[in-house]
């Protein structure tokens, strides 16, 4: 659905992107993550047209957002949270009733109400935008931007600035939009919603792809110390193969690396140290395995999908 | 068709539902135009000619003029405001429409606020016309002129908000290739020195807003020809102006985000 | 002090967009080129009230440079924008004028347009069709002095139509067609009807165009000045009490 091969551009003397290659197939939810000038957006740009990249190919749903710009157009949605493709001086319905003229919708009328079921939007269905909540503008925009039932959606920080409420909803909504079979790109800062939505992950840095993996992919790629404790039914006797964090009576804790050796080997060899009552195993969190790719990319580059 | 009619629609139905206020805006415009034009008509009080051209006479050159200027202005609240697009990175919306980018930004803009000084062109011109006794037929030249006259602002505005593309700020440009130019098309075009009429010919071809066409419709010079001349000059000043925003379209860096 | 500071923050904003006003300069003498032009062909050889080519010429160039100093400045001095924005109201509560804040703030971007429009405005007509210098140096920088700030007044007045309608930017055409007509900007009124120029003789917009260009070719003197003096004293109480007025108003409003 998503072929993009030595995607590059620069701004100036600033290579915003460089050689960024990867594909999405259809029914894919996929999350694009990286620090702030990682080069995101840019991508982003230039998979929806808005953007012309210096080299590289594209193709989003078979088609060329550059040379066939329109025409793509009418097969993706995109929703920037930051900003809102809704008329800001008119209710939400009368934007909803141009878009389907624009877009040439059929069955506009039925699709609406299937939408304004599904994200809730009927207490605001009447009103100006620009007096619409964040929460409910970002709800009305993820509706707009499905009314022509893309074969692609992109969502740039859909919920940014929304309070947890609010960010809820828009996420049950898209898990179950996911659900369906939906090619999804998101590009995020919160971690939660990409474990929560995300089957795949693509973190970009410094212009290039860092990591293209799953979720769990990235917890062993990223090799975040994940931590054991184990509770002993008396003193545990010895020192551990790994180093001990705590050790506390009958209580001992050891950091390991989950991409270097397996939880169950290292339960096996503290098993040697004495009777094993309780065990409790600490994953470490995306967030810090993702600020780890950020600062070592290097610890990444051996995955044999970025080939 | 019917989806830039619904679209210019939404645009207006927007603007009242801000509370612009319609009545003003017009009045304002039309006092603008009033203050130009009182201007001519003070000098000419003291003096008959200007250039051998009589008041009648002039009030066909400033309204047209002030037409195709008003026309500009009624169609491109958003366009003339291009610089904010390119500061901002608003323009990204606008290439996500499955339609061309210059369409979408005509439809956005039409501001009927505008008209005021749009009525009064044609009200002068049409002042011009009744005074000098024009036939049926000079009406309907008058006519196309008033729209070819319109096109070329319209294609010199477009050229000109499509600098931004490069330049990102227009706001001072406009005032050379649109405001001045308007301004000196009110006058005829032999009173000013060589490299202006040069310039009024080429890279802002305001002489054939009305000049050239309505010299050429007196008997002053040229005939059918020259009163033709307007068609094409449009046509090519439309179609450079539009490759022009193209090209600016595919350099759009997306700033501001 | 806080009204240098407000006028140097003016300097730098404009400072920036300084390349693009030498686009706009260029612009504006086209404007002056057309004027010109325009008074050449209707005077040919003859002369009306002591009016000539020669002497249009001089008193268009004179009037269009010094328009970026009497007539073209912000809209409504910012008051619209900020009453938008909010920060008029924050103004309203600091410690300082009001008017002299504003006054200020305009008056920086006023110098900036000394340097960086007038001057440039100046030497490009002066290698093309001549700038004059002035008869008096005093009498004409007085001129210009008063009239620039006649101009931030009536700028200043529009500008709190702000506090009373949306649509301020009525009250600001109004004030610019105004200065256009009866100030004297592109027809000297000497050339006017007799009626007109007794309405011109009684209006504050002439301080803003007529006078400081006749003033400056030397066909006007200390009389005139004092009649632009006399409109720049009665404009001050005019805007120190309507901006009392505006101060109720938003008190009253809360804002």
């Amino acid at each position: 659905m998503i072929e993009v091969l030595g995607l590059s551009k620069r701004f100036g003397g600033h290579q915003a992107v460089d050689g960024v290659a990867f594909r999405v197939e259809p029914g894919e939810f996929v999350a694009l993550l990286g620090p702030n000038g990682a080069g995101k957006s840019t991508t982003v740009k230039m998979l929806t047209g808005i953007l012309h990249p210096d080299a590289g190919s594209v193709r989003v749903a078979g088609r060329s957002p550059q040379r066939e710009r329109r025409a793509l157009a009418r097969e993706i949605g995109v929703v920037f949270g930051q900003r809102t493709g809704l008329w800001w001086d008119l209710p939400v319905c009368d934007s909803f009733d141009l878009l389907a003229a624009m877009y040439r919708v059929r069955a506009a009328a039925e699709r609406a109400a299937e939408l304004r079921s599904l994200l809730d939007l009927d207490g605001f269905w009447h009103t100006p935008v620009r007096r619409l909540s964040l929460g409910q503008r970002v709800r009305a925009d993820i509706a707009a931007a499905l009314l022509h039932r893309p074969k692609v959606l992109f969502l740039d920080e859909p919920t940014v600035g929304l309070d947890l409420l609010a960010k809820e909803r828009v996420r049950e909504f898209l898990s179950g939009y996911g659900r369906q079979g939906a090619t999804v790109l998101l590009t995020t800062h919160d971690l939660a919603e990409v474990e929560a939505l995300c089957g795949r992950v693509l973190v970009m840095n410094g212009g290039r792809l860092a990591f293209d993996g799953t979720v769990a992919d990235l917890r062993q790629r990223a090799g975040v110390p994940t931590l054991l404790t184990v509770e002993y039914a008396g003193e545990p006797v010895g020192e551990p193969a790994w180093p001990a964090v705590a050790r506390d009576g009958r209580s001992l804790t050891v950091s390991f690396d989950r991409s270097q050796v397996g939880a169950g080997t290292v339960l096996a060899a503290l098993g040697e140290l004495g009777e094993i009552l309780d065990i409790r195993l600490h994953e470490p969190d995306l967030e810090k395995m993702v600020r780890r790719l950020y600062l070592h990319p290097a610890c990444a580059r051996d995955d044999p999908r970025l080939l | 068709m019917s989806v830039l009619v619904r679209l210019v629609a939404g645009t207006l139905r927007g603007q009242r539902q801000y509370g612009v206020d319609f009545v003003g805006s017009i009045v304002l415009s039309a006092l603008v135009t009033a203050g130009e034009f009182g201007v001519v008509v003070i000098i000419l009080t003291r003096f008959p000619r200007i250039a051998g051209w009589s008041l009648p006479q002039l009030a066909l050159l400033f309204g047209l003029s002030a037409t195709a200027t008003s026309v500009y202005r009624t169609l491109t609240d958003e366009l003339h405001d291009f610089e904010r697009y390119m500061v901002n990175g608003e323009f990204d919306a606008i290439l996500l429409r499955p339609w061309p980018s210059l369409l979408v930004m005509l439809a956005r803009g039409v501001n009927l606020g505008k008209l005021g000084g749009l009525l009064e062109g044609l009200g002068i011109t049409a002042w011009g016309a009744a005074r000098l006794g024009l036939a049926p037929s000079g009406w309907g030249w008058l006519l196309l002129f008033s729209v070819t006259g319109s096109a070329l602002v319209l294609a010199i505005g477009i050229a000109t908000s499509a600098t931004a593309f490069w330049l990102e700020r227009i706001g001072e440009l406009q005032v050379f290739t649109l405001y001045a130019p308007s301004f000196a098309a009110e006058f005829p075009q032999s009173i000013y020195a060589g490299w202006l009429r040069a310039l009024f010919l080429s890279a802002i071809p305001i002489a054939f807003v009305n000049y050239l066409p309505v010299r050429a419709m007196l008997g002053h010079g040229g005939g059918i020809a020259t009163m033709l001349l307007p068609v094409p000059a449009a046509a090519i000043s439309l179609t450079l102006a539009a490759l022009l925003w193209s090209a600016g379209e595919r350099r759009y860096r997306s700033t501001g985000s | 002090m806080v009204y240098v500071l407000a006028a140097r923050a003016a300097v730098r904003r404009e400072l920036q967009y300084r390349w693009a006003h030498m686009v706009n300069n260029l612009g504006s003498a086209v404007f002056g080129f057309v004027y010109i032009a325009a008074w050449r062909a209707v005077l040919g050889r003859q002369s009306l009230s002591g009016v000539d080519a020669a002497f249009m010429t001089r008193y268009m160039v004179v009037s269009q440079v010094f328009l970026w100093l009497t007539t073209f400045m912000t809209f409504g001095l910012g008051i619209p924008e900020g009453m938008r924005t909010g920060s008029v109201a924050a103004d309203l509560a600091r410690p300082v004028d009001f008017f002299g804040l504003y006054a200020a703030r305009e008056a920086g971007a006023l110098a900036y347009g000394l340097l960086y429009r007038c001057l440039p405005m100046a030497v490009l007509f002066a290698l093309t069709v001549g700038f004059p210098l002035p008869g008096s140096w005093p009498l004409g920088l007085a001129g210009v002095a008063l009239g620039a700030y006649v101009g931030l007044c009536l700028n200043y007045l529009a500008g709190l139509a702000a506090f009373w309608t949306v649509q301020a930017r009525w009250a600001w055409g109004l004030r610019q067609t105004l200065t256009l007509v009866l100030g004297g900007i592109a027809v000297p009124p000497a050339v006017y009807p007799g009626w007109l120029q007794g309405v011109v003789a009684w209006s504050p917009f002439r301080a803003c165009g007529a006078i400081p260009t006749l003033i400056w070719l030397g066909r006007a003197g200390a009389g005139d000045l004092a009649a632009a003096a006399g409109w720049a004293a009665a404009l001050t109480l005019l805007a120190r009490a309507l901006t009392g007025a505006a101060r109720r108003r938003v008190e009253v409003q809360g804002g």
